[in-house]
C-alpha cells in the first residue's frame, strides 16, 4: 500500500474512532463506527491473499450487522423516549436494553457473538491483527462506558462470564498464535465488561493494560514473523532475550501476582466481593487459570525447553531481527512490573 | 528488613558484573555475608515482633523461617555447580538470578505484615520456581511437572484471595499485628465454614495434604537440585506458616472442620509412608517422606493448642534441613551414577565412606532420633495429638515406626551390600558435597542444645 | 599500583552486598525514626523518654 493511501486510511479509521468517543448524540456515534468500519477493509485486505479477503469479508458482515442492529436500537429507543442522547437509554424497555447490548458485543467479538474474532485475526498480518484487537475495541468500550448506568447489568454479567469460559476454552486447541491472542482478547473482554456495571474505571485499567500486553506481544512476534507455536520455538536461536520477554509478558497476561496483569484481575475480584458478588468473583478467577494454561504452553515452546547448548555458530548475523521498535522496552517494563504501583490506582475511584 | 532485602537484591549486580571463572565463588561468599546479616534476628526478646516498618516485620515464628530462607541459598548454589557445569556462562548467571530472585520473595513473605501482601508474594514465588523446575530439570516429564505444580497451587490459592478480599471488607484490615485485636468469632454457618475451606485449602495445597500432594513427588524428582532443596525446605513450610498466621482469624470454626482434615492426614501419613516403602525412585521416596512428615505437621496445626504449635514450628524448621540434606546426598549418587534409581546405586560405603556417614547422619535425622530437633518437633505434636485423643497415638506410632523402617531401607539400600559393576569408576566425593552436608548437619546439631529460638510463637 | 588495580576491578562486585546493607539499614533506621514520631505525636503513647532509654518497641 503506497504512503499517501496509507495515510489517508489510518487518518480515516482514526477519525472513525474519535467521532465516536466525543459526541453524544447516537447518529454521530453510529457514523464513526461506520467510518472506523469501512476504513479499516483496505488495511485487512493489503496482503491481497485469499485468506485475507476471506477475513474482511467475514469482519465487513459481522461489523455491519452489529451497526444495523445499534442503528435499529436507537431508532427504537428515539421513538419511544424521542431524543437521541447518549445516556438516555431506557434500562427497564427490553427490546432496547438487549439489542444494544447485543450489537455492542457483537462489535466488541464477545461470547455468544465472538466467532468472527479468531478467524478474522488469524486471516490477517499480525501487525493488522494488533490494530483489530486493540484500536478496533476502544470505540464500542467509550460507547459502553457512556451508557453503563442504563445497562442491563444480569445479562451483561451473563456474557461477560460466558466470554471469560469461552476465552480460555477456545485457545486450549490452538497452535496458531494470532488465534490464542484473539482468544485472549475475547476472555480480557470478559473481564472487562464484568466490572462495567460496577466501577467503570476499572474497565478502563483493565483495557488500558491489556492495550500494554497486547501490543507488545503483537510487536514481538512480528520482529521474527512467527505466527506459530512452532516458528515461536525457534525463538531462542534467533533472539534469545525476546524469549524471555514473551515468559514474562505471557505470565503477566494470564495475571500472574507479581506481574502488572495481576493488577486488574485483584482489583476487579476486590470490586465484584464488595458488590457481594463472591461466587461470580471465584468463578471468573478460577476459569482464568484456562487462559494461564495455554500461555504456559506457548511459554514452555518458547523459552523453557531450549537446546541444551548454546548456539555457536557464526551464522547469526542473518537471523538478526531487522524489525526494530522504540516502544517496546518501556511497554514491556510498564506492563510487567507496575504492580508496586497498585496504591496509585486506588485514586482511579 | 531492608537491611536483609536489600542486599539479597544486591546479589543480582553482584552475579551479572562477576568474571564467568568467579561466579560460584562470588555469589557463594556474597549469600554467606547474607546470611551474617540475618544472625540478629535469633535474638527475640519476649513475644513482641520486631517491627521493622509498617511492611515487614518478624517475630518468633517468622524468624526461624526466615534464617532457613537465607540459609538455604548458599547451600543451593553450592549443590547446583555440579548440575550446571556445562551450561553457558549467562545461563548459569540466568540460573541464579532466579534462585536470587526467590530468595526476595521469600523474604518478603515471611517477614510481610499485611494478608494481600503475603498472597502476591506467595504467589510471586511460584514463577522463578517454575522456571526452575521446567527450564533446567533434566527429563521431557519436568514439563507436566511445572504445570502440576503451577495450576495445583493456583487452584487452591484463587479461592484464598477472593476469601482474603472478603474479610479485609468486612474486618476492614488484614495486618497480622493488628488482627488479632479486633477478630470477630466466625459465626457458625455454612458460609463461614466456605470462608474456612477458602482459606485454608490454598496452605493445604501447598503442604501437602494427602490427596493433594500429587504434584509435590512429580515436581521434586523433575526438578533439578537446587529446585528439589528449596521446595522441600522452604516452599513447602510456606503453605504451614500461612495456617499458622491464618488461624486467628478462622477461629471457631477450625474446630468443627478440623475433624476430616485431621483424619485424613494421620491416614496420609501412614499411606505416604508405607508408599516410601516400596518406591524404587530415590528421590520420589525422599519427597513422599516429606509429604508424611508434613502432614504431621497439618495435624498440629490444626488442633489448635500451644504445644502443637510448638511441635509444627521445630518440625518445620528441622524437616527443612533434614530433607534438602537427603535431596543433596540423592543428587551426589546422581551425579555418579547418572540414575534415581536405588538398586543401581547399592554399595556406595566401600567407595565413599564419608559420604556414607552423611546419610547415617541424614536417616538418623529424618527418623528422628533423639537429640535431634527432629524428635522435639514430632514429640510435641505427638504428645498434643495423644492429649487430644489417645487413638491417634495407632497412628502416630505406626508412622513413626513406618520412617524407621524406610529411612532404614533407604539407608541399607544405597550404602550396603555388593557394589554393582558399573560404579567401579566413580569419582570420590568432593570437598564442595561434603562442606555441603556439614552446613545442613551443623544448624541440625547446633539447635539442638537450644530449641527455643525455633518454638515459633507459643513457647 | 597496576597489581592493585587489577584487584579493584577484579573484586569490586563485594563491596555491593556490604553496600546493600548500610542503605538497608540507613533506610530501617530512617522509618523507625519515623514511626516514633508518629507515637510521639499520638495522645495516647506519648510520654518522655528517660536519659539513655530506648525505644521499647525496636
Amino acid at each position: 500500500m503506497k504512503l499517501p493511501i496509507l495515510t489517508i486510511v489510518m487518518t480515516t479509521i482514526f477519525t472513525g474512532t474519535m467521532l465516536t468517543m466525543i459526541s453524544s448524540h447516537w447518529l454521530l456515534i453510529w457514523i464513526g463506527l461506520e467510518i472506523n468500519m469501512l476504513s479499516i477493509i483496505p488495511i485487512l485486505t493489503k496482503n491481497q491473499k485469499p485468506r485475507s479477503t476471506e477475513a474482511a469479508t467475514k469482519y465487513f458482515l459481522t461489523q455491519a450487522t452489529a451497526s444495523m442492529l445499534l442503528m435499529f436500537t436507537i431508532v427504537f429507543n428515539a421513538m419511544h423516549s424521542g431524543q437521541w442522547t447518549t445516556t438516555n437509554i431506557d434500562p427497564n424497555n427490553m427490546i432496547v436494553s438487549l439489542t444494544m447490548i447485543i450489537a455492542l458485543t457483537m462489535k466488541l467479538g464477545m461470547t455468544p457473538f465472538h466467532f468472527w474474532v479468531p478467524e478474522v485475526t488469524q486471516g490477517v498480518s499480525l501487525m493488522t491483527g494488533m490494530l483489530l484487537l486493540t484500536w478496533q475495541k476502544l470505540a464500542p468500550i467509550s460507547i459502553m462506558m457512556q451508557m453503563f448506568t442504563s445497562i442491563n447489568s444480569i445479562i451483561l454479567l451473563l456474557i461477560a462470564l460466558m466470554s471469560v469460559l469461552v476465552g480460555g476454552w477456545g485457545g486450549l486447541n490452538q497452535t496458531q498464535l494470532r488465534k490464542i491472542l484473539a482468544y485472549s482478547s475475547i476472555a480480557h473482554m470478559g473481564w472487562m465488561m464484568a466490572i462495567l456495571t460496577f466501577c467503570p474505571s476499572l474497565t478502563m485499567l483493565n483495557l488500558l493494560i491489556y492495550l500494554m500486553l497486547t501490543i507488545i506481544m503483537f510487536t514481538m512476534l512480528n520482529m521474527n514473523t512467527n505466527t506459530t507455536t512452532l516458528t515461536l520455538s525457534n525463538l531462542w536461536n534467533k533472539s534469545p532475550t525476546i524469549t524471555m520477554m514473551i515468559l514474562i509478558s505471557l505470565l503477566s497476561l494470564g495475571g500472574l501476582p507479581p506481574l502488572t496483569g495481576f493488577l486488574p484481575k485483584w482489583v476487579i475480584i476486590q470490586e465484584l466481593t464488595k458488590n457481594n458478588n463472591i461466587a461470580m468473583a471465584t468463578v471468573m478467577a478460577i476459569m482464568a487459570l484456562l487462559n494461564l494454561y495455554f500461555y504456559m504452553r506457548l511459554i514452555y515452546s518458547t523459552s523453557l525447553t531450549l537446546f541444551p547448548t548454546p548456539n555457536n555458530i557464526k551464522m547469526k548475523w542473518q537471523f538478526q531481527p531487522k524489525k526494530r521498535s522504540l516502544f517496546l522496552s518501556p511497554l514491556i517494563i510498564l506492563s510487567t512490573l507496575t504492580l508496586p504501583l497498585s496504591p496509585v490506582f486506588s485514586t482511579l475511584n | 528488613m531492608l537491611k536483609i532485602i536489600i542486599p539479597t537484591i544486591m546479589l543480582f549486580p553482584v552475579i551479572w558484573y562477576s568474571n564467568s571463572t568467579m561466579i560460584w565463588i562470588n555469589m557463594t561468599s556474597c549469600s554467606l555475608m547474607i546470611n551474617l546479616m540475618t544472625l540478629p534476628l535469633l535474638n527475640q526478646a519476649g513475644n513482641n515482633s520486631n517491627n521493622f516498618s509498617l511492611t515487614f516485620f518478624s517475630d518468633s515464628l517468622s524468624s526461624p523461617l526466615l534464617m532457613l530462607t537465607v540459609w538455604l541459598l548458599p547451600l543451593m548454589i553450592m549443590a547446583s555447580q555440579h548440575h550446571l557445569m556445562k551450561e553457558s556462562p549467562t545461563r548459569k548467571k540466568l540460573y541464579l538470578s532466579m534462585l536470587i530472585s526467590l530468595q526476595m520473595f521469600l523474604i518478603m513473605t515471611f517477614s510481610a505484615t499485611e494478608l494481600i501482601l503475603f498472597y502476591i508474594l506467595f504467589e510471586a514465588t511460584l514463577i522463578p520456581t517454575l522456571i526452575i523446575i521446567t527450564r533446567w530439570g533434566n527429563q521431557t516429564e519436568r514439563l507436566n511437572a511445572g504445570l502440576y505444580f503451577l495450576f495445583y497451587t493456583l487452584i487452591g490459592s484463587l479461592p484464598l484471595l477472593v476469601a482474603l478480599i472478603y474479610v479485609q471488607i468486612s474486618l476492614g484490615s488484614l495486618n497480622y499485628l493488628v488482627m488479632n485485636m479486633w477478630f470477630q468469632d466466625m459465626s457458625s454457618s455454612w458460609s463461614s465454614n466456605l470462608l474456612w475451606l477458602a482459606c485454608i485449602m490454598a496452605f493445604m495445597v501447598k503442604m501437602p495434604l494427602y490427596g493433594l500432594h500429587l504434584w509435590l513427588p512429580k515436581a521434586h524428582v523433575e526438578a533439578p537440585i537446587a529446585g528439589s532443596m528449596v521446595l522441600a525446605a522452604v516452599l513447602l513450610k510456606l503453605g504451614g506458616y500461612g495456617m499458622l498466621r491464618l488461624t486467628i482469624i478462622l477461629n471457631p470454626t477450625t474446630k468443627i472442620m478440623a475433624y476430616p482434615f485431621i483424619m485424613l492426614c494421620l491416614w496420609g501419613m501412614i499411606m505416604t509412608s508405607s508408599i516410601c516403602l516400596r518406591q524404587t525412585d530415590l528421590k520420589s521416596l525422599i519427597a513422599y517422606s516429606s509429604v508424611s512428615h508434613m502432614a504431621l505437621v497439618i495435624v498440629a496445626i490444626l488442633m489448635q493448642t500451644p504445644w502443637s504449635f510448638m511441635g509444627a514450628t521445630a518440625l518445620m524448621i528441622a524437616h527443612g534441613l533434614t530433607s534438602s540434606m537427603l535431596f543433596c546426598l540423592a543428587n551426589s549418587n546422581y551425579e555418579r551414577i547418572h540414575s534415581r534409581t536405588m538398586l543401581l546405586a547399592r554399595g556406595l560405603q566401600a567407595f565413599l565412606p564419608l559420604m556414607a556417614t552423611w546419610w547415617l547422619l541424614a536417616s538418623l535425622t529424618n527418623l528422628a532420633l533423639p537429640p535431634f530437633i527432629n524428635l522435639i518437633g514430632e514429640l510435641f505434636v505427638i504428645m498434643a495429638s495423644f492429649s487430644w485423643s489417645n487413638v491417634t497415638i495407632t497412628m502416630t506410632g505406626l508412622n513413626m515406626l513406618i520412617t524407621a523402617l524406610y529411612s532404614l531401607y533407604m539407608l541399607t539400600m544405597t550404602q550396603r551390600g555388593k557394589f554393582t559393576y558399573h560404579i567401579h569408576n566413580i569419582k570420590p566425593s568432593h570437598t564442595r558435597e561434603n562442606t555441603l552436608m556439614s552446613m545442613h548437619m551443623l544448624p541440625l546439631i547446633m539447635l539442638t542444645f537450644n530449641p527455643k529460638i525455633i518454638m515459633g510463637l507459643t513457647y | 599500583m597496576v597489581n592493585l588495580l587489577q584487584f579493584v576491578r577484579d573484586h569490586w562486585v563485594h563491596v555491593l552486598v556490604p553496600m546493600g546493607y548500610v542503605i538497608g539499614c540507613y533506610l530501617d533506621r530512617k522509618n523507625d525514626e519515623k514511626l516514633t514520631a508518629f507515637r510521639n505525636k499520638s495522645v495516647l503513647y506519648r510520654r518522655e523518654l528517660r536519659p539513655n532509654e530506648e525505644v521499647t518497641w525496636k
